[in-house]
């Protein structure tokens, strides 16, 4: 399967924080690919570099094989977006606002915006101002503006954010139809993991602007997926220990998480000793959604 | 016998100069006379000021003359006039009773000097320069509040001796906006010129006089 | 650009807010023509006491001509409020309500967004302008007709309503050149906030605060006013002069004119470099 979107090596600092430290992922075409990462871990800042908001301090971004060119904005063709809020202009109609995007961009045919609009199941209310819409009436119109210019590429940041469980659950079909139906790939963030469980078929996990894991849900949410928490006060030993054997790691109060395999740890934790990394607590987690959870609460 | 050589002397010369002023007066009364014999009328005026601080290009219109102290003119858009008052001081000083002497000669031109004798009245003296043929060639009035004025005239053979162009000539004071005020900073300088008083002229031209 | 420009007019007209510097511009006329209609008189002669001293003067003094000449001044505080209220939320206020983050995903450069944006801005600054000239000459008009124009500035300067005609064409060409420095300030300053007031009363407080600066200190700055771009916002009144100086007014407007282009490319460089992080 080819990849659609590579990031490699993307990193984002503001003043002494590191929103974004080397991340790298690949999007294969027709994935569900889910985001994961607790609140500030740097999903909407890595979104936001993608689509040209935001310009990373290093990295490289590929879409369909071709590097992004921030000075030439053609590359967006190709992608729809939904980051953070749908907001639109308040004073216009639902039309009025798709028109303006309609105008924007390459399409000739203006009755597109009636059929993404029927899509998301907003047709009867295009005229009414987007003022006075419900939460889940913008956010399907959200869905409608990033469809409508017939992207290869859907990227969606929390769309299920301020809905209720019906919402959430028809937010949750429109993805999959238009994944689908029209056969678009879709990267859809989350910090709630349970929604990205349920439709993605590949996920990265991020914590601190770090990656924590990357992979297959399936594989991701078995027993065999992050099983190590370390405390340890050889802080610069351990790092590097992890960046010379390529471990993806996070460290949350003092503890080290490792991604590692259930049947290895033993081997783990002979090689950390010969490398005189004293080791206080070695602790097995059980799966993605505990360690999940240790970073959530 | 000196004593009264000079009582004999001083006696003449009081005579003459008596029949000198009452020539004078006598002269004066005449142009008077004259000016009243003039019936209404009216004629095409030509109007131009020069005055420091005021720009304006010649105004035409017309004036309709019904007596001295009754001039209207129409003119096309804005126009500076004289002040009513100027034509009404010249004639107030005949009104009462006057002293006229006879100041010799200017350039073939009687000097003739006019004091009112109403202590009262708004002239203090006036002076006017008359040629041969009576006609008032210049004439100043010096006025208790108003400061002077100068009244150049020339003629052109209209009927009842109508001046074709006077020339006044008149104390102004500045008027002067400040710099600051109007916002025109390039305009600022150091020295703020207060009370300024400068000499404002106004000329005005008469032709086609229809009586 | 032209489709980007369409665009931008397009949420311009469809704003209540654009309606307010009209609406403004309406009442600020009426009431000054109306409260010259009963009390010009007295005003007036106020102002030119001196001259009724000396002179007998004949002719209309209040007229379409004056009442344009006085509602001309307006730009030097009033108009710019108005104008920033639209220029100034041109990209601020898209940044505060989320709209900028979904226009910037289109692919379109970042400079051409801009520059649309700020031509739309110009073309509102224009049609104020007009307005402003259509309603204090036509209402003026209406009230008092038309006569000479009396000028009170370095003097007393008397035009011919015959005359006066392509003198306010210039001035208020003059003029809208200067609101549209002012509409480039206030893009500029809207390109590095993430709200609405802040660009209109940061410019306000350039335009006061300069204005102040440089009237107060006119002795010491007389050298350096000509460079000052709020020192010619005022330069409209020299096309009143007798003789017009042509060199002092085609300076004004290459200083103007690098303004316009140093404020415009200085937002558009910022807003290239900007992260949109609302």
């Amino acid at each position: 399967m080819s990849s659609i979107l590579e990031v490699k090596n993307l990193h984002k600092s503001y003043q002494n924080f590191k929103a974004v430290d080397d991340i790298s992922f690949h999007v294969n075409e027709g994935d569900i690919y889910g985001f994961l990462g607790p609140n500030g871990a740097g999903k909407s800042t890595t979104l936001r570099m993608i689509l040209g908001l935001i310009k990373p301090d290093s990295g490289l971004i590929q879409l369909d094989g071709e590097r992004v060119d921030y000075s030439n904005k053609k590359y967006l063709n190709q992608i729809g977006a939904l980051i953070e809020r749908p907001d639109f202009y308040k004073n216009l109609s639902a039309y009025e606002n798709l028109k303006i995007l309609y105008s924007m961009s390459k399409l000739k045919d203006i009755r597109i915006i009636d059929d993404v609009l029927n899509e998301v199941d907003l047709l009867d209310r295009k005229k009414d101002k987007v003022g006075g819409y419900s939460q889940g009436m913008k956010q399907r119109l959200g869905i409608a503006q990033a469809l409508m210019h017939q992207p290869s590429l859907i990227i969606l940041d929390e769309p299920s954010n301020g809905l209720d469980p019906q919402g959430q659950a028809d937010m949750r079909k429109l993805i999959l139809k238009i994944n689908k139906e029209r056969r678009i790939t879709v990267v859809i963030s989350s910090h709630i993991l349970a929604e990205i469980e349920k439709i993605s078929n590949r996920m990265i996990v991020i914590n601190k602007g770090r990656k924590v894991a990357e992979g297959e849900v399936n594989q991701l949410m078995s027993n065999d997926s992050i099983k190590i928490q370390i405390k340890t006060d050889s802080h610069t030993a351990i790092e590097n220990y992890c960046k010379t054997h390529q471990i993806p790691f996070t460290n949350e109060n003092e503890s080290y998480y490792l991604q590692w395999e259930e049947a290895k740890i033993n081997e783990l934790i002979k090689s950390l000793n010969s490398e005189n990394i004293s080791l206080f607590e070695v602790r097995q987690l059980k799966t993605l959604e505990e360690y999940f959870l240790n970073l959530t609460n | 016998m000196i004593k009264w050589l000079f009582i004999l002397l001083f006696s003449f010369s009081i005579g003459l100069f008596s029949a000198q002023s009452s020539d004078a007066k006598k002269r004066m009364l005449n142009m008077v006379e004259k000016l009243e014999r003039v019936p209404p009328y009216s004629c095409d005026v030509n109007i131009n000021i020069d005055v420091k601080f005021i720009r304006i290009k010649e105004r035409v219109g017309k004036m309709i003359y019904r007596s001295p102290e009754d001039i209207d003119y129409k003119i096309k858009g804005f126009a500076f006039l004289p002040k009513k008052e100027m034509g009404t001081t010249s004639t107030s000083l005949f009104k009462d009773d006057f002293i006229a002497i006879d100041m010799g000669k200017e350039n073939e031109n009687q000097i003739i000097k006019v004091i009112p004798m109403d202590i009262n009245s708004e002239i203090v003296t006036g002076q006017f320069w008359i040629d041969s043929a009576d006609l008032v060639q210049k004439m100043i009035l010096i006025t208790k509040e108003k400061g002077s004025y100068t009244a150049e005239m020339n003629y052109n053979g209209t009927l009842y001796d109508l001046p074709s162009k006077i020339r006044m000539s008149f104390d102004v004071k500045n008027q002067k906006m400040p710099a600051l005020l109007t916002g025109d900073l390039e305009a600022y300088t150091d020295e703020m010129d207060e009370d300024e008083v400068s000499k404002g002229t106004i000329t005005i031209m008469y032709s086609n006089h229809q009586f | 650009m032209i489709r980007l420009i369409n665009i931008e007019l397009f949420k311009i007209v469809k704003k209540p807010r654009t309606y307010i510097g009209f609406l403004a511009i309406f009442l600020i006329v009426g009431a000054l023509q109306l409260a010259m209609y009963f009390e010009g008189e007295e005003l007036i002669s106020i102002a030119i006491q001196n001259l009724e001293n000396d002179f007998r003067l004949e002719g209309k003094i209040i007229n379409a001509n004056l009442l344009t000449y006085i509602l001309l001044n307006s730009i030097i505080i009033h108009i710019p409020i108005l104008i920033c209220l639209v220029t100034g939320d041109a990209i601020a206020g898209e940044a505060a309500t989320g709209t900028l983050r979904l226009i910037l995903q289109r692919p379109f450069k970042r400079s051409e967004i801009y520059m649309a944006k700020a031509i739309t801005g110009f073309l509102y600054t224009i049609s104020l302008m007009v307005f402003l000239a259509g309603m204090t000459y036509g209402l003026g008009f209406l009230l008092f007709g038309t006569g000479d124009l009396i000028v009170l500035r370095r003097g007393v300067t008397v035009i011919a309503s015959d005359d006066v005609t392509w003198r306010f064409f210039y001035a208020f060409c003059s003029g809208t050149l200067s609101m549209i420095v002012v509409a480039s300030l206030s893009m500029m300053i809207s390109s590095f906030v993430n709200n609405a007031i802040g660009p209109i009363v940061g410019t306000i407080a350039i335009l006061i605060g300069l204005n102040i600066i440089f009237t107060l200190g006119a002795p010491i700055f007389k050298d350096i006013l000509p460079y000052i771009f709020t020192s010619h916002i005022t330069k409209w009144q020299y096309f009143f002069d007798f003789d017009i100086d042509k060199l002092v007014l085609q300076q004004s407007v290459v200083v103007q004119f690098v303004y316009i282009l140093i404020f415009n490319l200085v937002g558009i460089w910022n807003f290239n470099r900007k992260d949109i992080l609302t």
